[in-house]
């Protein structure tokens, strides 16, 4: 009975026009309904249609290239692909550029995180940029101006709390925009050292970057 | 690397798709030079903000850079893929920020932005196609279809909006689209008999 009904949202989802836990519902039921899989194909391609109707209006110029550098910065940290793997000249020129977006990407994370309630900043000593903190403590690290991390060597980013930093994040980069991967709780700072490719479980050095107190 | 694939031009966007999945960026940027125009005209629709529109747009791409590997071209057209991503990031974002419209939907062709001359024939005909459909859907119909596309309206939402029972919204919305596709593929079918 119920599954009669939900035959008949695939035009719904489509528009993405259904309400929210009816859309929920209907993605689980998609998963094993072939038929609604075939509906939901066909209606998306009218769909999209009507996006292709849309008035036309020219986006700014500007744009193209940002979505490049937001790209770089994005593989370059938070994915770690292994591409990257490349010589350290290249990483170079492209953390240049990638440092060019990664402004307007610290923006567009500051004025999206910074609207949302209870979000602060952390102010960086050793390079430039910030910790930003949420409520939660679930953080992300906007950095630029380090040198690329030599070959066989990696950037280590560490959640200091009293006498015992733990592993945050590792990234290679000159700039980054690095979801930690450990909360940054009340009072605690965060840190960033070098280490072997790969990471350590303890840091090998002071942090040659730290931020101030959460 | 960069210079390595210098002439994207030739290929399809499923292949394009398949080479942005690999981490091309020049392929990227190939997509976004085929889609980038008209996910922005439908991001701005929506949104009716230029900074919210770029925004839309520009996670919408990115989500294609991380979401390539997943895209199965068996399962829909890229552009479809691309397209869907943009509208579902201008949606939610028109919801989220509260700036879904309270008047009418303006009739779709009296617009005032003229599409510019660099814009590629087949999106121009594809524009044409579609809102030449729209124009021969019942009212009804078409009010449903825009202001849940356009508008970001949800079903729960029309049915209050327009003082009609959700379950009929249901069904005018699934009889719209079912219309829509039909009459979009007449014209297509008409077109490629012109050209034959």
């Amino acid at each position: 009975m119920e599954d009669e009904l939900i035959h008949t949202l695939a035009a719904g989802y489509a528009l993405h026009a259904l309400d929210p836990d009816e859309e929920q519902a209907f993605q689980t039921h998609l998963a094993t309904c072939p038929s609604c899989r075939q509906d939901v194909a066909a209606f998306s391609e009218t769909a999209s249609g009507l996006g292709l109707a849309a008035p036309s209006s020219q986006p700014p110029p500007e744009l193209r290239e940002r979505i490049l550098a937001a790209t770089r910065v994005h593989d370059n940290v938070v994915t770690m692909r292994p591409r990257w793997a490349y010589p350290v000249l290249v990483a170079a020129a492209a953390a240049t550029c990638a440092a060019i977006g990664l402004g307007i990407w610290a923006g567009i994370l500051h004025s999206r995180l910074g609207s949302s309630n209870g979000m602060h900043t952390l102010a960086l000593h050793g390079a430039t940029g910030s910790v930003l903190v949420a409520q939660n403590g679930e953080s992300t690290l906007v950095l630029s101006g380090l040198r690329p991390a030599p070959a066989g060597k990696t950037y280590e980013v560490w959640v200091i709390h009293g006498q015992n930093p733990e592993p945050a994040g590792l990234f290679r980069t000159a700039a980054t925009t690095l979801r930690l991967t450990r909360r940054v709780p009340h009072g605690a700072e965060v840190g960033v050292t070098l280490e072997r490719v790969g990471g350590s479980l303890h840091p090998s050095s002071t942090p040659i970057v730290v931020s101030a107190a959460a | 690397m960069v210079h390595a694939m210098r002439d994207l031009a030739h290929l399809s966007d499923e292949a394009l798709v398949a080479l942005v999945a690999r981490g091309e960026e020049s392929a990227l940027a190939e997509l976004y030079d085929r889609y980038g125009g008209p996910a922005y005209s439908l991001s701005r629709h929506v949104l009716r903000d230029r900074s919210l529109a770029e925004d839309a747009v520009q996670e919408a791409f990115l989500a294609v850079w991380r979401g390539a590997d997943r895209f199965v071209p068996e399962r829909s057209k890229a552009a479809t893929w691309i397209m869907t991503l943009v509208h579902r990031r201008a949606v939610d974002l028109v919801r989220r920020e509260q700036r879904r419209r309270t008047e009418p939907i303006g009739d779709i062709e009296s617009v005032d932005c003229e599409p510019s001359a660099a814009e590629a024939v087949w999106l121009r005909l594809e524009r044409e196609n579609v809102q030449q459909a729209l124009r021969r859907l019942p009212d009804h119909q078409r009010e449903t279809l825009e202001l849940a596309y356009y508008g970001g309206f949800t079903q729960s939402e029309l049915a209050v909006r327009l003082g009609r029972p959700l379950g009929t919204i249901k069904s005018q919305m699934h009889a719209a689209l079912a219309n829509l596709r039909e009459l979009v593929e007449a014209t297509a079918r008409e077109e490629s008999w012109k050209t034959n």
